[in-house]
């Protein structure tokens, strides 16, 4: 308190003592009463966002001159996403008022959590039905924020003031110093100052309504507690339904609101941050912030859905489009809005913006399944090994990623103990539910992963009922030896053999990305005499092609590399292109590494004939035309050039109009594509449903 | 048995009998060696199978139907069921589907041309490449069933067996015209449809047939008119060619002039055209389209 007072400048103290410990007091005895709210929050939800809603008006209006500041300073979305990122429980976030108080002494407690209830009162706002009441009270006080523009002497007061106190460290980097100091101001002023600067409008106002203002506080402190549990969306809402009146004290609101949760996160992000065991980068925290954030949102969504108006929304929506009086910040709270908007109960995978055509593949980043694993999950290590082994891409590629899981099947079957009184076809199978809707939330399956699951699948129902452990086990893992021998390496074989008699002396090959099956190829044909060139076609975020490339030379082969770009500079030499797959489509259509298309599309351009190498295990029965519909996407920080040190993508996030989008497939269609090549013979593209069906009678799939 | 003598039959038939195709004569041979040339076992009467259609295939005569023939026929005649006491019984087994076959065989052409019978409509215009058997039977069917239509018949060089056609068509009373191969591009505007000949049918629904066919079919689809290639199923091969160099030498040469060594100033007897700028292929099997081709090959050999 003491301190505070010192740090605000003297001209203010005077008129302002004695009102200002009674409100203090008060407001202390608010914030205790507050606190014991949150830990029974739902039952209050409704009791405070009433008292909230009286009083944000007022509040809005003490709250402009202070954060007048705030209008200079451009905010990062960065700061505002941590703001708006409301990750913590009720517990938490008593631990964080805990916190801050431990922090930073009472005062800078009371201030913080007074800004913050006044965030949050703006934050819930627009939410509940009682916006209608809102806008009665709303009515009664919209001549505040014309009173306060008058007094724009009192804002420079206020910002002189601000100016003035030390900063004192937040554990919060990343937010910007203005923004920071200003809420630091806040907070070393004890209530003396946000009393100070409310009384300074409340002596130009009306005494009354000086005491609706202190009311107004308490009920913004209650709301920012309760909106603190709530997305930014309602503040979005809140402002909008304000918004006519309120725009600018609205924003600045927020923003002070912002502030003092981002710090509040941070907080126990750094917390978080040193209980993750995955090892990897920093936004690892944020995805954990938004996994928290996620289920909080999840759970008041449910609550409030029924609550929202649909009409709410969409004042809300047309009201946010005001851009006149609104800076930085609102954008970027509007850019929020139309996301809620959209009702997205879908965790913000670390906050970054979707794209429009894409929203349906964005899934929860792998490595947050990775965390939501149970740590008394009886799944097999081998699995679990898979698992990040195919979350960190350390295995890709359709066929090793097919071996890798027949491999940790085997493991599984190996170890598998049979329950008392249990079949062993069952238990087994339960087992095997687990383990594969592990694998499948940290990487979606490829087709060969799908096919060989489901030939494991129908021996596992194949075994007659009393087998024997023993005797089950040993043919399963047989089976699934006959399956990688038998689809994988004979297929290799004799696709290898298929394409050499293809190859004509002195051929130039071209072939796009990584396949451990056209690596074999032209190993083979290197070492069965056929003299022909090869040219290794990648990208920049492959890391495959080279390694494929290294790998040729390391075998003799005479090859040489090339970016994509120089595809068409090419392929006036080539005689043929040599592509792999991870899937043939029911329609002919080949799902390849993204690139592949492009380079079908540049061998068409120059008649040069595209063969496509995929073994028959590969077919699946799924149709796709384009690559929208179905997909996966990749890390999006890939596409950032990490030798490039001023690379113009380096803080996508922070920027609303910037996303990063990385595919990681492509369909190819089969008008493209001369010939495929597989162990039964080399078809036309459009004869993939005759493959299955033969593969159906044949292994009784 | 000797090289010689399969040979020596083989040129027998086909100069004896009057129109009848390389292929079918092939297995006319085929089934003459099986019946002649006793053997013990099986395997050495596949071993003198083998022996006959590499000797029919250094006759000077197309290979392509002989080789797709033979093959075909070997497939048919050892999937029945041979597992029986006494290699003669085997080998009756053998005689007789290998006659079955030829019978079906024969028969195909007649299939086809009935097939083939809708499509000629009254007052239609075709256009034919060479001469193919099967086309003429198939015009000669339409005129039999009263329906008028103009045939144009290119010369197709280096033999000129186009001229052979025209004659054939005039002699049954169609109105047939006798144009240069360089005059398909000028001629195809007036045509309805192409109705085309194959020596060979490729795996990937395309056609080899006598030189200059590509280009009549590529004209063909540039100017959206539709390309009907009429065939027994006989012919149809497993081989895949990417492009016109990948089509196998001894299909495109006599083996006179494999043997001679250097084809660089060869002129190629036939090329391939992509299943692309085919519209349907009319066989015994039935009406398909270039896709089903491939189907209908894996049904025959997997």
């Amino acid at each position: 308190m003491g301190l505070s007072k010192e740090n605000i400048g003297a001209d203010q103290e005077s008129s302002c003592t004695q009102v200002t410990t009674t409100i203090k007091r008060r407001i202390r005895r608010k914030k205790l009463r507050a606190a014991k709210f949150l830990t029974s929050v739902k039952v209050n939800i409704d009791h405070n966002t009433i008292n909230v809603r009286e009083y944000s008006y007022s509040n809005t209006a003490n709250i402009v001159p202070k954060t007048q500041k705030d209008f200079d300073t451009k905010i990062n979305s960065d700061e505002i996403k941590k703001t708006l990122d409301v990750p913590l429980k009720n517990t938490s976030l008593e631990d964080r008022i805990e916190k801050m108080s431990s922090k930073q002494g009472s005062e800078k407690t009371r201030d913080d959590v007074m800004a913050t209830r006044e965030a949050k009162k703006l934050l819930k706002q627009k939410a509940k039905a009682k916006n209608i009441e809102n806008k009665d009270n709303g009515s009664t006080n919209i001549q505040l924020p014309t009173t306060i523009r008058d007094s724009e002497t009192k804002k420079n007061i206020s910002t002189n003031v601000i100016k003035n106190p030390p900063k004192i460290p937040v554990a919060c980097d990343k937010i910007n110093s203005t923004p920071s100091i200003t809420t630091k101001a806040e907070s070393p002023k004890s209530k003396d100052e946000v009393d100070r600067a409310i009384q300074n409008d409340n002596i130009d106002i009306n005494a009354d309504k000086s005491k609706e203002l202190i009311k107004a506080e308490r009920a913004a402190k209650k709301a920012a507690k309760q909106a603190k549990k709530k997305p930014i969306q309602e503040s979005g809402d809140k402002n909008a339904v304000v918004a006519q009146d309120f725009t600018v004290k609205d924003v600045v609101n927020t923003l002070k609101d912002i502030v003092n949760i981002a710090k509040d996160v941070q907080a126990v992000t750094d917390k978080v941050i040193a209980i993750d065991f995955t090892t990897k980068k920093g936004e690892e925290s944020t995805k954990s912030k938004a996994e928290l954030r996620a289920e909080r949102r999840a759970k008041q969504e449910a609550q409030r859905a029924s609550k929202q108006a649909a009409q709410q929304q969409i004042p809300a929506e047309v009201k946010t489009e005001q851009p006149s009086k609104q800076v930085d910040k609102p954008k970027e709270v509007k850019h929020f809005y139309s996301k809620t908007a959209v009702e997205k109960s879908k965790p913000k995978s670390q906050g970054m913006q979707k794209m429009n055509w894409f929203q349906h593949l964005y899934t929860e980043h792998d490595k947050e399944s990775l965390k939501q694993m149970a740590i008394n999950s009886n799944l097999h290590p081998a699995v679990i090994k898979l698992g990040v082994q195919l979350a960190s891409r350390v295995v890709t590629g359709s066929n090793a990623r097919c071996i890798a899981l027949l491999d940790a099947l085997k493991k599984m079957v190996r170890d598998y103990s049979l329950p008392a009184r249990t079949e062993f076809a069952r238990g087994l199978e339960a087992q095997l539910a687990a383990s594969v809707e592990f694998l499948w939330a940290v990487r979606p399956p490829a087709a060969s992963q799908t096919n060989a699951l489901k030939y494991f699948r129908y021996h596992l129902t194949q075994l007659p009922n009393n087998v024997d452990e023993f005797d089950a086990k040993k043919r399963l893992q047989e089976e699934i030896d006959r399956y990688i021998r038998e689809q994988i390496d004979m297929a290799g074989e004799a696709i290898s053999i298929a394409v050499r008699n293809k190859i004509s002396t002195n051929d130039n090959i071209l072939t796009y990305g990584c396949s451990s099956l056209i690596e074999r190829i032209l190993c083979e044909a290197q070492a069965a005499g056929v003299v022909f060139r090869a040219v290794v076609v990648g990208t920049r975020l492959q890391r495959g092609a080279r390694e494929m490339l290294r790998r040729l030379l390391a075998r003799g082969v005479r090859c040489s590399y090339a970016d994509i770009s120089a595809l068409n500079y090419l392929m006036r030499d080539m005689n043929k292109v040599l592509v792999g797959a991870a899937s043939l489509l029911a329609n002919g259509a080949v799902l390849a590494p993204a690139g592949t298309l492009q380079a079908a599309l540049a061998a068409r351009a120059h008649n040069v004939p595209l063969l496509v190498a995929c073994e028959t295990h590969k077919f699946a029965d799924t149709v796709q035309t384009d690559a929208f519909v179905h997909n996966e996407i990749g890390d999006p920080d890939d596409l950032i050039d990490k030798n490039d040190e001023n690379s113009p993508l380096k803080d996508w996030r922070t920027n609303p109009n910037l996303s990063l989008l990385n595919l990681m497939y492509d369909v190819t269609p089969p008008s493209l594509v001369t010939a495929v090549v597989t162990e039964l013979a080399i078809l036309p593209c459009t004869s993939a449903p005759v493959v299955l069906r033969f593969k159906l009678s044949e292994y009784g799939l | 048995m000797k090289k010689e003598e399969v040979q020596d039959i083989f040129l027998k038939i086909l100069r004896e009998e009057e129109d009848v195709s390389a292929g079918v004569a092939a297995i006319k041979t085929l089934l003459t060696v099986i019946e002649n040339y006793k053997v013990a076992t099986v395997r050495e009467l596949d071993l003198n199978l083998q022996l006959a259609v590499d000797a029919m295939r250094h006759c000077d005569q197309p290979v392509t139907a002989i080789s797709s023939g033979c093959q075909l026929f070997m497939r048919f005649i050892t999937f029945a069921k041979l597992d029986v006491k006494s290699f003669e019984e085997c080998e009756q087994i053998m005689l007789q589907r290998g006659r079955i076959f030829l019978d079906t065989l024969l028969e195909a052409r007649g299939k086809v041309a009935k097939q083939a019978l809708p499509f000629i409509s009254d007052g239609c215009k075709i256009l034919t490449h060479s001469r193919s058997r099967v086309v003429l039977q198939a015009m000669l069917e339409a005129a039999k069933a009263n329906k008028r239509f103009q045939v144009f018949v290119t010369m197709s060089c280096p033999d000129n067996s186009g001229v052979r056609m025209h004659k054939e068509l005039e002699a049954a009373g169609i109105e047939a015209t006798l144009i240069l191969d360089s005059a398909v591009g000028y001629i195809m505007e007036q045509m309805d449809i192409v109705m085309l000949g194959a020596e060979g049918v490729t795996e990937s629904g395309g056609i080899i047939n006598k030189i200059g066919t590509y280009c009549l079919a590529m004209s063909a689809l540039e100017l959206k008119k539709p390309v009907y290639v009429l065939t027994e199923s006989f012919k149809f091969s497993r081989i895949y060619p990417l492009n016109q160099r990948d089509v196998p030498n001894e299909f495109k040469y006599l083996s006179s002039v494999l043997s001679s060594g250097d084809l660089s100033k060869q002129h190629p007897l036939v090329d391939y055209t992509p299943p692309a700028y085919i519209t349907l292929l009319f066989t015994d099997l039935g009406i398909l389209t270039p896709s089903a081709v491939s189907d209908e090959l894996i049904k025959l050999y997997l």
